[in-house]
C-alpha cells in the first residue's frame, strides 16, 4: 500500500480552513433558498441541470435487455395495450359521470379541449424530500406549470416546475399535496393530502354525511387546479378520524404519464370591462356646448 | 479458472501499488457509474432504495485526512445528487458529503492510528449514521414537517451493504496528516 513520507502536513490548517469555508458557503446557499425571491432565481439553474443530467438516464433499459426473446417482447406489447385500454376505461367512466351532470343541468358550459402530452418518467424520488417524478417533456413540448399528470389508472400529481425538456411532478402521495376531491356515490367534498404510507387521507369533510367505504374518489374541480371527474382512488378504512384513500395510480405503472392542462376558469373580476369611448366623448361634447 | 485467479491477483497487486491519484480517479468513476445507474427509476418493476455512493466515497476518502481534490469531487457529486433527487434544495447533498468527509477525517485522525478491526467497523457506521441523520433533519426542515423515516432508513441499509462491497476502492492508501499528491 503506498504511503507518503513526511511528518504532519503544514497545509492541514489551510485545508481545515477551506473545509469550513466550503461548509459555510453551502449552508449559506441553503439559507438563501428559504427566500422565495432568491429560490426563483436558483430554480432555473437547477431545472437546466436536470434537463442535461437526465439525458443520461434511460428508463426501462434493463427490461429491454432482459426481454430479448420474442415472447417476452410480445408480453410487453400486450401489457402496454392493456395499460392503454385501462386508460380508456377510466376516461369512459369519467365521461359518463360528466354526462350525467350535463343532463341534469342544461345549457352547462363545457370544458374546452386542450393539448396533452405523454411523457416518460425519467426519475422517481422515494427519498426523504418531496415525493415527485421527473418526466421527459417540458416547455418545448407545450407543458406548463399547473398541468396535471395521469397514468393508466388515475391521477398521479401536478406539474410544479417546467424546464425546456423536463417537468417536475409533485405526486399525490406527498404530504404537502392537496387535491379537492369528491365521493362518486355520496357526492361529499373533501381535500385529499398524501399520507406517509403511500395512501391518501381525506380531510376537511362536510359536517353531515360520511364517505362510503369502497366508493370511488374523483377530483371535484374546485379551485381549478384539476378538472372535475379525474379518478383518484377508492375510499378505504379509516385512519383515526380521516378516511384513507387507496390511490388508483398505485394500481398502474409509473413508467409513463400523460400531462394534461388544467382548466382554469377566471373569476368574474378578472374580466376588464372596457367602456366605449365614443359615448364618453359625445357626452363631453354636449357638456362643453 | 486459473487465468481468472491470475487476473484477480494481478489486479490486487496493481491496486496495492496504485498512487492516491489513481485510486481517487477509480473511486470517482465508480461513484459516477452507481449514480447514473440510480437515475433509472426502477428495475423490473421494483423501485429500489438506491444507495448513496458519494457518502461511501466521503467516508473512505476521509480516512486519508482533509484534502482539496476529494472535497471538490464531493461537492460536485452533491450538486448532481441534488438535481437527481428532484425536490432536494440545491446544496443539501454537497453539504452532507462534506460533513461526512469531515467527520470521517476527524474520527480516523483521533481513533484509527493503528487501523484496528473495531475502528474499521465503528467509524464508517458512525459516519454514515451522521450523514443520514443530517439528511433526515434537513429534509424535515425544508419540507416543513417530519418526513418519513422509512426511505431514509432503507437508503442507509443499502448504503451500508454497498459499503461492505466497495469500501476498499475508496481507500486512498494514506493516513491522516501524511503528505501526498492529493494535498
Amino acid at each position: 500500500m503506498p504511503r507518503y513520507a513526511g511528518k504532519g502536513s503544514r497545509r492541514t490548517p489551510l485545508r481545515r480552513y477551506v473545509y469550513f469555508v466550503a461548509i459555510a458557503a453551502l449552508l449559506a446557499l441553503l439559507f438563501l433558498q428559504t427566500s422565495p425571491q432568491l429560490r426563483e432565481r436558483i430554480e432555473p439553474v437547477r431545472t437546466a441541470a436536470s434537463d442535461q443530467m437526465f439525458v443520461l438516464s434511460r428508463a426501462g433499459l434493463p427490461e429491454e435487455l432482459a426481454a430479448a426473446t420474442g415472447k417476452d417482447r410480445r408480453i410487453l406489447e400486450l401489457e402496454a395495450r392493456v395499460r392503454e385500454l385501462a386508460q380508456y376505461e377510466a376516461m369512459a367512466l369519467s365521461m359518463a359521470e360528466r354526462l350525467e351532470v350535463y343532463q341534469d343541468i342544461l345549457n352547462m358550459q363545457g370544458e374546452p379541449e386542450a393539448a396533452e402530452v405523454t411523457a416518460r418518467v425519467m426519475a422517481e424520488t422515494n427519498g426523504p424530500f418531496a415525493e415527485g417524478l421527473l418526466a421527459n417533456a417540458g416547455a418545448q413540448n407545450g407543458v406548463q406549470e399547473g398541468y396535471f399528470a395521469e397514468n393508466d389508472r388515475g391521477l398521479v400529481g401536478r406539474v410544479v416546475n417546467v424546464g425546456q425538456r423536463s417537468a417536475r411532478i409533485l405526486k399525490l402521495t406527498d404530504f404537502n399535496s392537496r387535491v379537492p376531491v369528491m365521493g362518486e356515490a355520496s357526492g361529499l367534498r373533501a381535500i385529499m393530502y398524501g399520507g406517509r404510507d403511500g395512501d391518501g387521507r381525506l380531510t376537511d369533510p362536510p359536517e353531515t354525511g360520511r364517505f362510503i367505504e369502497g366508493e370511488r374518489i374523483l377530483t371535484s374541480g374546485e379551485g381549478g387546479l384539476f378538472p372535475r371527474g379525474v379518478v383518484v382512488g377508492w375510499v378505504g378504512d379509516r385512519d383515526g378520524a380521516e378516511p384513507r384513500v387507496r390511490l388508483a395510480m398505485n394500481e398502474g405503472q409509473l413508467g409513463y404519464v400523460r400531462l394534461k392542462p388544467s382548466i382554469r376558469i377566471p373569476a368574474p373580476e378578472d374580466f376588464i370591462v372596457e367602456e366605449e369611448p365614443a359615448e364618453d366623448s359625445s357626452e363631453e361634447e354636449v357638456a362643453n356646448e | 479458472m486459473s487465468d481468472r485467479l491470475v487476473l484477480l491477483s494481478g489486479l490486487v497487486k496493481w491496486w496495492r501499488k496504485a498512487s492516491p491519484d489513481i485510486r481517487l480517479l477509480v473511486g470517482t468513476v465508480l461513484v459516477a457509474i452507481i449514480g447514473i445507474a440510480g437515475l433509472t427509476p426502477n428495475y423490473f418493476g421494483f423501485t429500489l432504495s438506491w444507495p448513496f455512493a458519494a457518502l461511501i466515497a466521503a467516508t473512505g476518502w476521509g480516512a486519508g485526512g482533509l484534502a482539496a481534490r476529494p472535497m471538490i469531487l464531493l461537492i460536485l457529486f452533491g450538486f448532481a445528487q441534488d438535481v437527481s433527487m428532484i425536490f432536494a434544495p440545491l446544496g443539501v447533498f454537497a453539504l452532507l458529503n462534506l460533513a461526512v468527509f469531515g467527520v470521517s477525517a476527524a474520527l480516523y485522525q483521533m481513533f484509527d492510528t493503528e487501523r484496528s478491526g473495531s475502528a474499521a467497523i465503528v467509524i464508517p457506521v458512525s459516519c454514515l449514521l451522521v450523514g443520514f441523520v443530517l439528511l433526515w433533519v434537513i429534509a424535515s426542515l425544508t419540507n416543513g414537517n417530519a418526513v418519513r423515516l422509512e426511505p431514509v432508513f432503507l437508503s442507509f441499509l443499502s448504503t451500508m451493504a454497498l459499503y461492505v462491497l466497495i469500501a476498499p476502492v475508496f481507500d486512498l492508501g494514506r493516513r491522516p496528516d501524511e503528505r501526498g499528491q492529493l494535498s
